[in-house]
């Protein structure tokens, strides 16, 4: 490796620290989406027994559990729910300027570094509360342990940590796992140090889940991202119409994970859980798309997506 | 239950390469052959020490694999953290006994806590005379009632007085006869869970079946074939 200190390097850095900081505002203001709410809701919010029994497959194992230890460290909000994939970006980061430094000169290092800095940026993965980032940075950290054949047990362990963050990654792992046994050409070697750490890394993390998950997939309707918006200004109003008052809230699949997600993050203790629209009993609240009809009760608040309708006694 | 870390057990494998390792598949091998007859976990156990240590030489050329996979064993088998993931009727071990390894509690009480049956074991020793046999359609805790107990599905005896029983039951006549097969069979009793398929007619009826009622504890009754 050249000379770390160089002009262009202190500029890339500056560059990564200005799109790190973006990154961080961004995870803290922005809305929750549909698929991270759920996340929370279904597998970092109850108990481990009562996420076993309710036999739903969390595809995110890792990043739940980290979801959970970040959640308990900072209570529950959009920036504590996307911290462990802020910090997967930075471990992401770290690696790409490992292997950059490695492959190209110093100057063409730092420039790499930045790029990939801004595409983390653009592509947001790094700010989503799921566990494609985590996943992501665990499988760049897996080539440079590789390329640079250090802490090789930890190139296997970094590959079974991507699938236990993000099931979907066992065909790049897998893949990722053959490149490697092709670069190294030593069959016993890739088997003790990648192959075996993988396999069980996948064991510990997903057997007990993978076990349970009986029940079929839930795949709630997604919100886009103006609509999101929309609707905790939906949910502010009701909060505010609603008072201390207990209240049943009836709602959408696409919206329900998120107004759960917010009754937790402002400890609305007064709030039931949501309910889908439809279900029995009476509702003092409806949040529905504002296309909808409106039912029979007063109109609290409307945007282009919600509507906030108080129930009539 | 013995543990989610035996589901790595294809990497035993591996051991292949190992002469140690050919010797402990081969003999994990021989000794799982009863589990091919009946697929019960416990008939796997004799072969469970090979194919650990075979595992073991599997993972030995992996840094830092042996003790996270035995960290891993031991964190999911704790009696506290099993209860959060295995069924509620899966053979276990529930708690450590401390109280009752340390006599603090005494040795009736602890097994009556931790077996159902042995709520019986009073009533059985005043209503049946010793050297009495008893037919019962459940298996029973033996080791704790010192009488002969027939159970219906674990001899052909048993079964015969069974099958008799449950007939006469479900087609309302007969029930004398049946009952006296069980009493050629030298079984001067019945103990009849309430569950059991003729435990409501047999309680409606007992003099059409010719028997009587002499205790009843723990949702089990014991009655005597006149």
């Amino acid at each position: 490796m050249g000379p770390l200190y160089t002009v262009s390097n202190k500029c890339a850095l500056a560059v990564v620290l200005a799109f790190l900081a973006l990154q961080v505002h961004r995870a803290a203001t922005a809305p929750v989406s549909t698929g991270e709410a759920y996340l929370y809701d279904r597998f970092v919010r109850p108990a481990t027994r009562e996420v076993l029994a309710a036999g739903l497959p969390d595809r995110d194992v890792l990043y739940s559990l980290l979801e959970k230890r970040s959640v308990g460290l900072l209570h529950v909000s959009p920036f504590s729910v996307r911290l462990p994939s802020l910090l997967f970006g930075i471990l992401a980061l770290f690696a790409v300027w490992r292997l950059a430094m490695r492959g190209f000169k110093t100057a063409w290092g730092g420039v790499i570094l930045a790029l990939a800095a801004a595409t983390s940026w653009a592509g947001g993965w790094f700010v989503k509360a799921d566990g494609t980032g985590a996943a992501m940075a665990l499988l760049v950290c897996a080539v440079w342990l590789a390329w640079e054949r250090r802490y090789l047990n930890l190139i296997g362990i970094c590959l079974g940590l991507s699938i236990a963050a993000k099931v979907g990654f066992w065909l790049p792992a897998l893949f990722l796992a053959l490149a490697i046994l092709w670069y190294w050409k030593q069959w016993w070697e890739w088997i003790d140090r990648v192959a075996i750490p993988a396999s069980v890394v996948v064991v510990i993390l997903l057997a007990v889940p993978a076990s349970h998950a009986g029940a079929p997939a839930e795949n709630p309707p997604q919100l886009a991202g103006g609509q999101t918006a929309h609707l905790r200004s939906a949910l502010d109003a009701l909060r505010a119409d609603a008072g201390t008052k207990p209240i049943r809230i009836a709602t959408v699949p696409s919206a329900e994970p998120i107004v759960n997600f917010y009754r937790a993050q402002h400890r609305a203790n007064n709030w039931q859980r949501a309910l889908l629209a439809g279900s029995a009993g009476h509702f003092d609240y409806y949040l529905i798309p504002s296309g909808d009809s409106v039912r029979a009760g007063e109109l609290v608040y409307r945007d282009a997506d919600f509507a906030v309708v108080r129930a009539a006694l | 239950m013995i543990g989610p870390a035996f589901l790595l057990l294809p990497l035993a494998l591996l051991a292949l390469r190992n002469p140690h390792g050919r010797k402990l598949l081969a003999a994990g091998a021989i000794y799982s052959i009863p589990a091919f007859l009946n697929i019960e976990v416990r008939f796997l156990v004799p072969a469970l020490p090979f194919f650990a240590l075979a595992m073991g030489l599997a993972m030995a050329n992996s840094p830092g694999i042996l003790p996270a996979v035995t960290l891993f064993q031991a964190f999911l088998c704790w009696p506290q953290v099993m209860s959060s993931y295995c069924d509620p009727n899966a053979w276990r071990i529930r708690d450590i006994p401390i109280l009752g390894a340390l006599r603090s509690e005494s040795e009736s009480q602890f097994i009556a806590r931790h077996v159902g049956d042995y709520a019986l074991k009073d009533a059985i020793a005043s209503a049946v005379p010793a050297g009495s046999r008893i037919f019962s359609f459940a298996g029973r805790a033996q080791a704790y009632i010192d009488r002969d107990i027939v159970v219906g599905y674990e001899s052909s005896q048993g079964l015969r007085i069974q099958e008799a029983l449950e007939q006469a039951a479900e087609a309302h006549s007969g029930r004398r006869q049946a009952a006296l097969i069980a009493k050629s069979g030298g079984c001067g009793f019945l103990l009849v869970n309430d569950a059991d398929a003729v435990a409501q007619d047999l309680n409606q009826n007992m003099s059409k079946w010719g028997v009587s009622k002499v205790a009843e504890t723990n949702g089990t009754t014991i009655y005597r074939l006149e």
